[in-house]
């Protein structure tokens, strides 16, 4: 009897394969589920969730605002729908209960602290344990003692993490650091720490160090709540987007100076008072551009190696994206006294500026992308010889050079080995650009017609 | 059904489309084969939605643990360094060994050893050492240099301050009775020595007690001539330990009662800090200032391992008026943790500095890392407040500062504001509102300008292979740049320090001791503004307008040398041809009794200081610019 048999079969899979599947969906609802109780968030209307969540937080503001903590709200999806419904809130004000912006259905809101306004306060945190929230606090090494010194304090507050019913709050310490930026620090947790305190995957600050420039802040009324919020939204949130900072590998420069210590003779010590000058003016003319820059050639090496200027170096190199030049960029620099000293290459293809202050040269090099590689040109003025420097794709993060916060490729060890081979820990003092970087190609000839157009040199 | 008739009774046809959904169903279920179908249909849906749902559950929990695995990279990589603790309960008895002679002491307590020292050339006196009686750690080591003076009153002076119970050992290194008075050696006997009135001239000793308890042992041997050490003494010995109750004070559990009882369980000889009735208090709460122009600028401590320093120090810091805690930061040269110690008993932060080089080059060295790290520590801060760890802060020191530091904003002539004078004995400063010019940097509590160290001094400070003193370095014309610093008549510190790198028992006492030291409260500068460069000129002209020239025929250091007046001021001149001719200031200085191991604390050549409380204006001539325009007022008085 095939046919019966072929109809029990499909009976009996049928049935199997319910059984598995209201299995599988109890257990996916009970796993996976967990991280997310607030499914229902943004449809209007509140859920009992949203109103104990909202007047757990305006508890949790008021404890701070009582101990003279001035928080802002730093959580990138609250701020995301400020930015959007700025104008619809205006609207919400008159409607309660509401919880448009802080029920983001995430668990966890991020508030930012300046660091210097919190005093160790046994206080506060006394209070919000006694309101039932579980606190988790997370030290680390103070970055502001890292130096060529070899420096140690006790370990500074990073983050502060308060959790009730299943929410989480996170503190982040925002630290003032030399370069006129803010710092915040890894989070990081040690040993003994609970790992299942709060989803840590889904926290917006911490995975990285970050830096920040000093966000202006204003008190507004978000969800019936008041709290300090940065003054341009969006600016905030694109620097929360590409804040990740490097510290510089001081144990490693310190032994690199052990080996080769540094120059201190007086021509020395002006070349690098010059470069700080070069890199703040630099720094500022590009600002106001808007052109992300970071550091290249020796000016990185130096970084990356020393925490520090190659003394020998005689210029500042930085690198820019093509994508991001401006035709107004000579003008900028003019306008903020440098001389243009030669312009090579185009728009197109291996452009490259060269200014000059007092005698320091800065070299500004243009990038352009190719597939998983970038790169940008040289050019040999007397001869029309076209170079290529390749370098591996790369990001950008922050760091600090001489006082200043300056971008450098995070992927600092490839860029550098690519530009100077495995052997970039020992100075080379006589360089030839052409012939002594491991990634230079030779790329042709500029068509003796373009000279004119394609290297300018004043 | 092979012919097909027309039924006129058959229902008239009716398009499928309008058959209603109920039928068709019925119609469609009533037949098996689209059941089976519909069934196998059905399964394959269910089997897709398996396979989807499947799909979606491994890569959820694929996510999840992904998470984890996020939450892990999270993690500290440094594993946990703390090493476990020795249970205390084991032995209840100490072996100890000490060792006494010329070239090498050491101290083995349980066969571990807390005190090595063979070093050539010091670690003279006697080395004491004090053991918790419970737990037998050490709670402090401490060297008086006996053979030197005044060193055997610091030892009676820290005798007097170990807590009663606690165990002490003592130990002679090369000399230690020369300069140790009968005062001190009555004191040990009445801890229980039995030789201590015979302890003579390079005589090795050993001595172990319980304070206010028995004597464990005490070894002795005489040196058989005067040029001969004795022999070398090993006492061994056994200590009982008592129980860790016995050991402890009972104070109400506070925060500040928390730090106390940490700090008095690690180290001892702070006395009435761990006084178990009463203690001193850690907390000042002094008043505040008003307008205090000094609260947000940072306190650098230089310290090095004289914790007992650090603690005075520190209490007179805290004490004084207008004191921000928030903005002390004690730099420490060298992982030493009894300093550290001392830092957190006041709730202070202290950074910790790896030592490099030598000698003054550390200290150098040390100087450069802590106002680099202080400026990094407060990068919003204009200036930073400079001390070493052995001086006294007066009372009104941040009011001093507070009144003063707009000078360095707005004259670009100074370099620094400093608490010292170099010249303001006792019986040479008279005005605690009175303030001068100098050019040369006393350092001593003083304000460094961040420009200043940014600009100029951080980059080319001397590197560490230089033995130069930094203080000495700054004051080269290379740093100083014809700039100068302001002082007060009346010191608003003190240095109190002995034992040093350039300091001892006899250098302190000839040169700092009679040293000034301001305890009024509040002192309401005079004319601050004066201050300022030409201002100040003006200011000396007009001294030297109501000046009366000294009797030049006396000799200048006798006492009637100046008139039997008060409060009138006088000039005198003193010969100095070029700027390294300084004989004749030197011969001066030496019996004014101020300081005359280099020329210090003039202003254009001229010195001003006070004698039987009437102003004194020293004037180099010919080289000061005033010695001749005093010049013209002599020949008009005369």
């Amino acid at each position: 009897m095939p046919r019966v048999n072929r109809t029990t079969v499909l009976t009996l899979l049928i049935i199997t394969s319910s059984v598995f599947l209201l299995f599988q969906l109890h257990y996916y609802r009970k796993y996976v589920s967990k991280q997310g109780p607030y499914i229902l968030s943004r449809t209007g209307h509140l859920t009992a969730n949203d109103i104990q969540w909202v007047s757990q937080l305006k508890k949790f503001l008021g404890l701070a605002r009582h101990f003279g903590l001035p928080l802002f709200l730093a959580d990138t999806a609250a701020l995301t729908l400020l930015s959007q419904d700025s104008l619809r809130q205006r609207d919400r004000l008159v409607h309660e209960p509401h919880c448009s912006f802080l029920c983001t259905g995430r668990p966890v809101t991020s508030f930012a602290l300046h660091a210097n306004l919190w005093k160790y306060e046994p206080g506060f945190l006394l209070a919000a344990k006694q309101k039932g929230f579980e606190l988790l606090e997370l030290r680390g090494q103070d970055p502001r003692l890292a130096s060529l010194d070899n420096l140690s304090g006790e370990e500074i507050p990073l983050h502060f993490l308060f959790r009730l019913h299943g929410h989480i709050i996170q503190v982040v310490f925002l630290y003032e650091r030399s370069g006129n930026y803010l710092w915040h620090g890894e989070l990081r947790l040690k040993a003994h720490v609970d790992r299942s305190f709060a989803p840590f995957k889904l926290l917006d600050y911490g995975r990285h160090p970050g830096s920040y420039d000093r966000p202006e802040l204003v008190l507004t009324v978000v969800d019936g709540i008041d709290v300090r919020i940065p003054r341009n939204i969006s600016r905030f949130l694109s620097e929360q987007r590409q804040a990740r900072f490097l510290e510089c590998r001081y144990r490693d420069a310190r032994n690199f100076l052990q080996l080769y210590p540094d120059d201190v003779s007086p021509d020395a010590v002006d070349f690098r008072r010059k470069v700080k000058s070069l890199l703040h003016l630099a720094g500022r003319t590009l600002a106001q551009l808007d052109i992300p820059f970071w550091l290249s050639s020796g000016t990185c090496l130096g970084w990356f190696r020393q925490c520090s200027v190659i003394s020998y170096s005689r210029d500042v190199d930085i690198g820019i994206f093509i994508g991001d030049f401006r035709s107004d960029i000579v003008s900028a620099f003019r306008s903020a006294g440098l001389s243009l000293k030669h312009k090579f290459g185009k728009v197109e293809d291996s452009l490259e500026l060269s200014f000059l202050s007092e005698d320091v040269k800065l070299d500004i090099f243009f990038f352009y992308g190719d597939g998983d590689v970038v790169w940008n040109g040289g050019t040999q003025a007397k001869s029309g010889k076209k170079f290529k420097y390749i370098f591996p794709r790369f990001s950008l993060c922050w760091a600090e050079l001489l006082d200043l916060k300056v971008r450098v490729p995070c992927e600092t060890l490839d860029y550098v080995t690519a530009n100077y081979g495995a052997s970039w820990s020992v100075p080379v003092r006589s360089w030839d650009w052409k012939s002594s970087p491991s990634n230079v190609q030779r790329n042709g000839e500029w068509p003796r017609a373009e000279w004119a157009e394609l290297i300018q040199v004043y | 059904m092979e012919t097909w008739t027309p039924n006129p009774r058959a229902k008239p046809f009716i398009p499928r489309q309008q058959r209603s959904l109920y039928l068709t169903w019925k119609y469609k279920l009533t037949n098996k084969r689209t059941i089976r179908r519909f069934c196998q249909a059905g399964a394959m849906l269910f089997l897709l939605i398996t396979v989807i749902v499947n799909i979606k559950l491994i890569l959820d929990t694929r996510r999840v643990a992904d998470e984890d695995a996020a939450a892990q990279e999270h993690e500290d990589p440094i594993p946990n360094m703390e090493t476990p603790r020795k249970p205390a309960n084991g032995r209840k008895v100490l072996d100890i060994e000490v060792y006494s002679s010329r070239s090498k002491v050491y101290v083995a307590v349980d066969g571990t050893t807390v005190l090595e020292d063979d070093m050539r050339e010091q670690g003279r006196g006697i080395h004491v050492i004090v053991l918790n009686q419970a737990t037998g750690h050490v709670m402090a080591k401490r060297i008086f240099d006996t053979y030197s003076p005044h060193e055997d009153d610091a030892m009676i002076l820290f005798l007097n301050m170990v807590t009663r119970g606690r165990v002490l050992i003592f130990t002679i290194k090369d000399e230690g009775t020369f300069h140790l008075k009968d005062a001190a050696k009555n004191l040990l006997k009445s801890l229980g020595s039995q030789v201590s009135l015979n302890l003579n001239w390079r005589d090795m000793w050993t001595l172990v007690v319980k304070k206010g308890g028995q004597v464990y042992g005490e070894k002795h041997t005489k040196s058989p001539a005067l040029s001969t050490w004795g022999d070398p003494v090993l006492l061994k010995t056994e200590v009982q330990l008592t129980a860790s109750e016995e050991a402890e004070c009972h104070w109400p559990d506070n925060e500040l009662n928390r730090r106390r009882k940490l700090f008095c369980s690690k180290v001892e000889g702070y006395g009435s800090i761990c006084g178990c009735k009463d203690p001193a208090t850690i907390e000042f709460n002094p008043d505040p200032l008003p307008n205090n122009n000094v609260f947000n600028v940072p306190v650098a401590v230089i310290a090095g391992n004289r914790p007992n320093y650090l603690y005075r120090m520190l209490r007179s810091l805290l004490s004084a008026h207008g004191v921000n805690p928030q903005m002390i930061t004690v730099f420490i040269d060298g992982y030493y943790e009894e300093p550290m110690d001392v830092v957190e008993l006041f709730g202070l932060k202290g950074v910790q500095h790896t030592p490099i080089s030598i000698k003054n080059a550390r200290v150098s060295q040390h100087y450069k890392a802590s106002l680099t790290a202080t400026f990094n520590l407060h990068p919003e801060a204009n200036f930073a407040i400079v001390i070493e760890e052995d001086l006294d802060i007066s009372i009104d020191f941040f009011s001093f500062l507070s009144q003063t530091l707009h000078l360095l904003e707005e004259d670009d002539s100074l370099y620094c504001i400093s608490a010292w004078n170099d010249q303001g004995y006792e019986h040479t400063a008279e005005d605690p509102a009175l303030l001068y010019r100098v050019e040369s940097m006393p350092g001593l509590g003083w304000v460094l300008k961040k420009s200043l160290y940014k600009d100029e001094l951080e980059p080319k400070w001397p590197t560490p292979e230089k033995l130069w003193d930094w203080d000495m370095w700054m004051r080269m014309p290379e740093q100083r740049k014809g700039r100068e610093c302001v002082i007060p008549d009346v010191s608003r510190s003190y240095h109190f320090g002995i034992i040093g790198l350039n300091m001892n028992g006899y250098f302190h006492e000839v040169y700092f001791k009679k040293h000034k030291f301001n305890t009024v409260p509040n002192v309401q500068l005079t004319n601050v503004d004066s201050l300022k460069q030409d201002a100040y000129e003006v200011e000396i002209q007009n001294l030297f307008k109501e000046a009366e020239v000294l009797d030049h025929t006396k000799n200048p250091c006798e006492d009637s040398f100046l008139p039997d007046s008060e409060g009138k001021t006088y000039v005198m001149f003193i010969k100095m041809e070029t700027e390294t001719d300084t004989s004749t200031w030197t011969e001066l200085a030496k019996c004014l009794h101020v300081w005359d191991l280099d020329v210090r604390g003039y202003h254009r050549g001229l010195w001003r200081l006070f004698r039987k409380r009437n102003h004194v204006l020293v004037v180099a001539a010919p080289i000061s610019p005033y010695s001749f325009t005093v010049g013209d007022v002599t020949e008009r008085k005369t």
